[in-house]
């Protein structure tokens, strides 16, 4: 088999198992570019998943209802899908009769409402700013979730201050792994914790709420706590069907928009948005961060092209005798942009390596699932093998352009 | 037949004050399978001459002819193929590339001709076999004597089959013992066919050509016939008529010894041109200049 320039190759990887220190220099500008690149890149990857598996946890025929109005259009632009996040937070638009519309819509199974109470929670371990959602008892079935300990309050109960906690809470709260029949104070009224939820799928850059520290008590307890004045968060409402959510999302839609009076001041949203919402601010984020990591690559690739540079000069002699016995500008040209193409990628080999390493001990460490597949290795390799071309090559080209008697004397 | 032939070469360095006339209006022409041994001085031009024959430099002026076709014009990666093909270069210092080993310098000119990896490593076995090298072949330059580097450049030198292979003083840094064998090596290459040129300092070394040329200060002021097996005959007065003693004095009486026997250049030999050309006019101002 005849491999086009292999000797060419051969002689590159030879030259570079002579030199390892000198060579290992010349690449660690390309090593650190590579694993930020990859680690940025891979993080947001791992993001991108966790996301997504915590819709699919969720279920996919969840119908998600927010207030404000969440610009879709020119998602291509970078600021407008940044604004999307701070759009989610703005005050609250939704009311129960809203929530009653759409648990009154067809095919909508369950639903419940999200009301946010603010306030200081104190137990005897100290007090703790803990988010604090009022729901109704079909909250663990909207959101597909079991309970690992007690159950969840009924509307029977005659003891309205009663709660529900999120897994990560139990601990800080409590200082012990089962907190049942624990008790904390909330706006002045002592609360029972009655249950534990089982440990919630949660992302990082979720539009979705981290619900493992969350600590949830019935919607009328929110009420009676604030006069009725928590904002609504955020309706929830779980359709008994997988097929057509979109044409339910609309008929929910046409049906607030009458309530609203013809206003767009709330947004519905199926899981499939949600993630997209969430890619696309992630992928803003990314790219721009990647952008200024790609910056050390460039200081890699001029750290190449010096040493390249220098050992053109070195091996002026070489140049001659290789041209005195027949090599062509163009082999000579080829001939060092594959040495520096070889270094490079080299370099690209050990970034990768070293990115391995180092999403190892994030995804050890934070709460962060760093993911490498195949297209970012293939954009790695693809990147140092550019920075090995575009500057190596004005060293390749000053090489090709050697004067062969003045390289042949030279000394 | 001529297989190289040099009209009025001139080959001049530098601009302005700073110029040399490293050739000056040469006219050589070469028949195919001569060995022709190149004599003079230091800085008489011959290796300019040798490098304008190789194809690795252009002439200022003249017209040189290449197996009945001009080379001047001919472009850079051209020539690089017309030198890879026809012409065979053996250097005083060698020339390996260090950090190939002896089989791949001698593969090398194969390689930028595309010749396959297997192909070329059978080719330049046998290359090594004849010129005895063969039991050397995964060395590094490094690894070997200097007799045994010259015979491996000679190999690279051939490898190509070329017509012409070009020798700048290949003994030079050679003892006698590998000398000897070096020049078999060239006689024998001229036996095959090939046309041999080759730079010299040994009257000795005339033995083996066919005819020598007389090389002083960019000119050819010579051009013998000289049989093969017989030192030429005025590379024979540059030998010492005695053994020199060992004092600084008689090394320079033996330098002087070569430069009496070698002809001046006869001054009278231009104007006797029908029209004076631009390299003689730049050297004539130069002359004024000086005075």
């Amino acid at each position: 088999m005849n491999i086009p320039y292999r000797d060419d190759i051969f002689l590159a990887i030879r030259t570079i198992r002579k030199t390892k220190m000198r060579s290992f220099l010349t690449v660690l500008g390309i090593i650190i570019g590579i694993v930020s690149v990859v680690t940025i890149v891979s993080i947001a990857k791992g993001i991108e998943t966790q996301v997504s598996n915590q819709i699919n946890s969720i279920g996919k025929n969840l119908i998600v209802i927010r207030p404000g109005r969440i610009n879709q259009n020119n998602s291509n632009s970078l600021i407008n899908s940044l604004n999307t996040l701070s759009n989610a937070n703005s005050s609250s638009s939704l009311s129960q009769a809203d929530l009653n519309s759409v648990a009154s819509t067809g095919s909508i199974a369950e639903s419940s409402a999200i009301n946010v109470v603010n306030g200081t929670i104190k137990t005897n371990q100290g007090s703790f700013s803990e988010s604090v959602l009022g729901t109704s008892n079909q909250f663990p079935s909207v959101i597909n979730q079991q309970l690992a300990y007690g159950e969840y309050f009924n509307s029977s109960s005659t003891d309205i201050y009663q709660a529900v906690i999120g897994q990560n809470l139990a601990y800080n709260l409590f200082g012990e792994r089962i907190p049942l029949g624990q008790s904390f104070t909330f706006h002045g009224q002592t609360f029972i914790v009655r249950g534990i939820f089982n440990k919630f799928n949660a992302a990082p850059l979720s539009i979705t709420a981290d619900y493992n520290n969350s600590i949830f008590i019935p919607y009328y307890t929110a009420e009676a706590l604030t006069n009725s004045t928590a904002p609504i968060n955020e309706i929830l409402a779980k359709a008994n069907t997988n097929n057509n959510i979109e044409g339910i999302v609309k008929t929910i839609n046409k049906n607030l928009l009458t309530l609203h009076g013809d206003q767009q001041d709330f947004t519905v949203l199926q899981q499939s948005q949600s993630l997209a919402i969430t890619t696309s601010v992630l992928n803003s984020i990314t790219y721009l961060i990647a952008i200024v990591a790609g910056i050390s690559l460039l200081v890699g690739g001029v750290g190449i092209m010096n040493v390249t540079l220098v050992s053109i000069t070195e091996r002026t002699k070489e140049i001659g005798i290789r041209k005195s016995i027949g090599a062509t500008n163009y082999q000579i040209l080829i001939q060092f942009l594959i040495e520096s193409s070889v270094l490079s990628l080299f370099g690209g080999l050990l970034g990768v390596i070293l990115s391995f390493l180092v999403d190892y001990i994030i995804g050890a460490t934070t709460s962060l699932t760093p993911l490498i597949n195949l297209p970012i290795l293939v954009i790695a390799f693809l990147l140092s093998l550019t920075v090995g071309i575009v500057f190596g090559s004005l060293p390749a080209f000053k090489a090709a352009r050697k004067d062969p008697i003045l390289a042949l004397r030279y000394e | 037949m001529s297989i190289i032939e040099l009209n009025d070469v001139s080959k001049i360095y530098g601009f302005g004050d700073a110029t040399t006339v490293a050739l000056e209006e040469v006219n050589l022409s070469i028949d195919e399978n001569e060995f022709i041994a190149i004599m003079g001085p230091s800085g008489s031009g011959k290796s300019t001459l040798m490098n304008v024959i190789g194809l690795l430099d252009r002439p200022t002026y003249g017209k040189y002819m290449l197996s009945k076709r001009s080379v001047d014009k001919i472009r850079t990666n051209r020539r690089a193929k017309i030198r890879r093909d026809t012409i065979g270069f053996v250097f005083q210092s060698f020339n390996l590339l260090p950090r190939l080993t002896v089989i791949e310098n001698v593969a090398l000119p194969l390689a930028y001709k595309g010749v396959s990896l297997r192909l070329r490593t059978k080719l330049a076995e046998n290359m090594l076999e004849r010129v005895g090298m063969d039991d050397k072949k995964y060395f590094y330059p490094n690894q070997l004597s200097s007799g045994q580097i010259q015979c491996v450049a000679i190999a690279r030198a051939l490898i190509n089959s070329p017509k012409i292979i070009i020798a700048d003083e290949p003994t030079g840094n050679l003892d006698t013992t590998s000398s000897r064998l070096i020049m078999e090596l060239f006689s024998d290459i001229h036996k095959t066919g090939s046309t041999v040129l080759l730079v010299t300092h040994n009257p000795e070394i005339t033995r083996y050509a066919s005819r020598v040329v007389y090389m002083r200060d960019g000119s050819v002021v010579l051009d013998e016939k000289s049989a093969i097996g017989d030192i030429a005959e005025t590379a024979k007065k540059t030998i010492y008529k005695k053994r020199p003693k060992k004092t600084i004095d008689d090394d320079l009486a033996g330098i002087s010894a070569i430069m009496d026997s070698i002809p001046q250049k006869s001054p009278n030999k231009k104007q006797t041109t029908k029209k004076k050309t631009k390299t003689t006019k730049l050297r004539k101002n130069k002359i004024k200049r000086k005075k």
